[in-house]
């Protein structure tokens, strides 16, 4: 998928677990981590905002577009 | 509502395996039982048959007539091993169309007990009843035409062929291209629900 989540990055930075993560946000554990693992068909901009504002960053820390070669 | 369906359909399945070792029973005992059997075939004549004797007692009426152009072939017929096979065979696809599609609804059921109606696998099993719906006109019509075929090839009525009844059941393939079109309905839910599943 072109869409590459780097979700886990941002964890290391912020020093935070996906567990903690997922309680702040309100997003289970099993969706972060189907999103963490770039399986996610779609994110909602509700989630999208939640995370962002747990791990005070952008979308686009977040979200990155790789061409296909 | 749930129980009901599930109470019908479990009849519905063991009631046809029932019927089915009984009319297989049937069959071994009437063909080896007999040297003939006796067949009924709906014909049609060419021409009217005036029936005489008619008589009337209302004093408006005169002149009646009875004009026959339809009515029932019966004859006896010896007992062939085509006639056995044919038989065993009508019997054979009628409830195998029968029996999957009873199975299929079962197996459809169960999904839904579990509350996991929208299963690519369920969008198959609709997809494959709509087709045993579908494949039930053509059986019944090539049934009924070797069925009335000596009726027409075999049989004179004051040197005219009979004629014979050979009707195509559209509306039974049309009920099953409905659930055909269900079943698209149904995979494309399968797939909306599998990316909801996937939207965080």
């Amino acid at each position: 998928m072109p869409i590459l989540v780097n979700l886990d990055l941002m964890l290391v930075k912020r020093k935070m677990s996906l567990t903690e993560l997922s309680g702040r946000v309100g997003v289970t554990l099993s969706n972060l981590s189907i999103l963490k693992q770039g399986k996610a068909k779609a994110i909602r901009f509700s989630t999208l905002e939640a995370i962002c504002r747990e791990l005070d960053c952008q979308p686009g820390d977040l979200l990155e577009f790789e061409t296909e070669a | 509502m749930a129980s009901v369906l599930k109470f019908i359909l479990g009849a519905a399945w063991y009631l046809q395996w029932v019927l089915l070792v009984f009319v297989v029973c049937v069959l071994v005992v009437a063909f080896a039982a007999r040297d003939t059997v006796e067949n009924d075939a709906p014909v049609n004549l060419l021409y009217h048959q005036e029936i005489p004797g008619l008589e009337t007692t209302h004093p408006d009426f005169s002149d009646p007539v009875l004009r026959l152009k339809e009515g029932v072939l019966h004859y006896k017929a010896r007992v062939e091993w085509k006639m056995v096979l044919m038989a065993f065979a009508h019997i054979g696809f009628q409830f195998f169309i029968t029996l999957s599609i009873t199975y299929l609804l079962r197996k459809i059921f169960r999904t839904l007990t579990h509350e996991v109606p929208f299963l690519p696998q369920n969008a198959l099993r609709i997809l494959k009843i709509g087709i045993l719906i579908m494949l039930l006109p053509p059986l019944h019509f090539f049934e009924n035409a070797y069925h009335y075929w000596p009726a027409y090839t075999h049989f004179t009525l004051a040197g005219e062929k009979l004629g014979t009844h050979l009707e195509f059941d559209f509306q039974t393939l049309l009920l099953g291209l409905v659930v055909l079109i269900i079943a698209e309905v149904f995979r494309i839910g399968t797939q909306l629900q599998q990316e909801n599943e996937l939207t965080v």
